[in-house]
């Protein structure tokens, strides 16, 4: 049963991992377009750093959002952990002498 | 089958050769208290994973960044503009920086509001009120360095203050600008105190500041321990430090939200010879002393007021650092009054800076 949670954590965590990676290089900018430096909109001298386009904007809160699920699920994973190491220490699995 | 002939492993490798085992005992031994005032037992952690952020981004804009007259503002613009992911870099340096300074506040304060810093913590509050100081220290000599007007019009500003000590004040702006006037020398000497200088400080405070809490265990708030009942402790290794880790992810998720969408802007290249512009305001963390000095009248009794200003700023200051040795008689009328004293600071910083923003 412990090791199918495990299991199925690391899958969890495996494919976020991969679906990330996959999503972030699909919205990488090919270097041929001048795309970085206008990137910037220049104001009276004034440098202020903004997305330049809607596909640029959305690929932002696309990852945004994919870090904030990652966090919830990391998160959800160290409960579990939390609940199960404050599990051993109750039961003084730790204060035990190894045979 | 295995008696005697397994092969070491990877971890067993290390541990023969570097001895780890001592530090997890260590840490599994230590132990946290818990109880209602448990969630100010992060904030020192929390300050470290800042401090972290701040040394690996620095070293990365570090990389590009050029520190003379003609080439600084120069080449944070080229920073934003055309290091691949430059700007993210930069506004994460500069959010990081903000999130530090503002959980230093709550760090200290807590400890002022649960009086932690009592027999035998005392040297533990001193070395955190000089680790307040240098991270001061640090926004102060980074705000400088992209040498936009701003940046250099609140350093002109900045540096004139010491000049109003008697005696020795005019030697002190001397000696933080590198000269009569905030120049490119003054770029070069807040650049290596950012860079250098005040790391090497930083670094040194935090081991012995990390030392003494380790030696001195974690202290109890004043109404628990007058109780005298035994509090429920949880091991720091793993179960204090799986909660941290909590903390950690989302503070580093609320850093990355807002360095994306709220980077830091960058104005033209400053002019020595240009009048100042209107408006100048320090960080948000300097707010309160600047409306200090700026509510101050012109003279008090024939003494000038920005003098007397500087001379309260600093007897708060001392008065602050030798805190522990004032407040030593925590259940006396003197204990209750440095509480309200706290709380007084507060509402006094919180106002000044809201008062500041607004004008």
């Amino acid at each position: 049963m412990m090791n199918k949670r495990r299991i199925f954590w690391a899958l969890l965590v495996i494919a976020l991992v991969v679906v990330g990676l996959g999503q972030s290089l699909a919205q990488e900018i090919p270097p041929e377009q001048p795309a970085q430096k206008a990137q910037v909109m220049e104001d009276q001298g004034k440098i202020i750093p903004s997305p330049k386009d809607i596909k640029e904007r959305t690929a932002i809160y696309v990852f945004i959002g994919w870090m904030w699920l990652s966090i919830t699920v990391l998160i959800f994973i160290l409960r579990a952990k939390i609940k199960e190491t404050d599990r051993l220490y109750h039961l003084r699995f730790f204060s035990q002498k190894k045979e | 089958m295995s008696n005697g002939t397994e092969k070491p492993g990877l971890t067993d490798w290390f541990e023969e050769r570097l001895g780890l085992a001592i530090i997890t005992q260590f840490l599994r031994q230590k132990t946290v208290p818990q109880h209602k005032h448990s969630l100010w037992y992060y904030t020192g952690s929390a300050i470290l994973l800042f401090f972290s952020i701040q040394i690996i981004t620095g070293f990365m804009l570090l990389f590009y960044y050029k520190p003379t007259l003609e080439k600084a503002n120069e080449s944070v613009g080229r920073i934003m503009t055309e290091v691949p992911l430059g700007w993210i870099l930069r506004s994460v340096h500069f959010w990081s920086s903000t999130f530090m300074i503002a959980i230093v506040f709550i760090h200290l304060m807590s400890i002022w509001f649960t009086k932690s810093y009592r027999k035998p913590r005392e040297l533990t509050w001193m070395s955190g009120v000089f680790l307040l100081l240098v991270s001061l220290a640090f926004g102060f000599t980074g705000y400088l360095l992209p040498w936009d007007d701003l940046s250099v019009s609140a350093t002109k500003v900045g540096t004139d203050i010491p000049r109003s000590i008697p005696v020795v004040g005019a030697w002190a702006t001397k000696l933080l600008r590198g000269g009569e006037d905030v120049t490119g020398d003054t770029l070069t000497r807040f650049f290596g105190f950012h860079v250098c200088i005040l790391p090497l400080f930083a670094l040194f405070l935090i081991g012995l500041h990390v030392y003494l809490i380790q030696k001195q265990g974690m202290s109890l708030p004043l109404s628990l321990e007058k109780r005298q009942e035994k509090v429920k402790e949880l091991p720091f290794w793993p179960n204090f430090v799986y909660r941290e880790m909590i903390v950690w992810l989302i503070l580093l998720g609320l850093l990355i939200t807002l360095s994306i969408s709220f980077p830091p802007s960058l104005d033209k290249a400053a002019d020595l010879m240009a009048p100042a512009p209107e408006g100048i305001k320090p960080e948000w963390y300097f707010l309160f002393l600047f409306q200090t000095l700026k509510i101050f009248p012109s003279t008090i009794l024939f003494v000038s007021g920005d003098t007397l200003a500087v001379f309260l700023i600093l007897l708060f200051a001392i008065l602050l650092f030798f805190l522990p040795l004032i407040d030593n008689k925590l259940e006396k009328m003197k204990g209750r009054i440095i509480s309200y004293i706290a709380v007084a600071f507060l509402v006094f910083a919180v106002g000044m800076s809201v008062w500041s923003l607004l004008e």
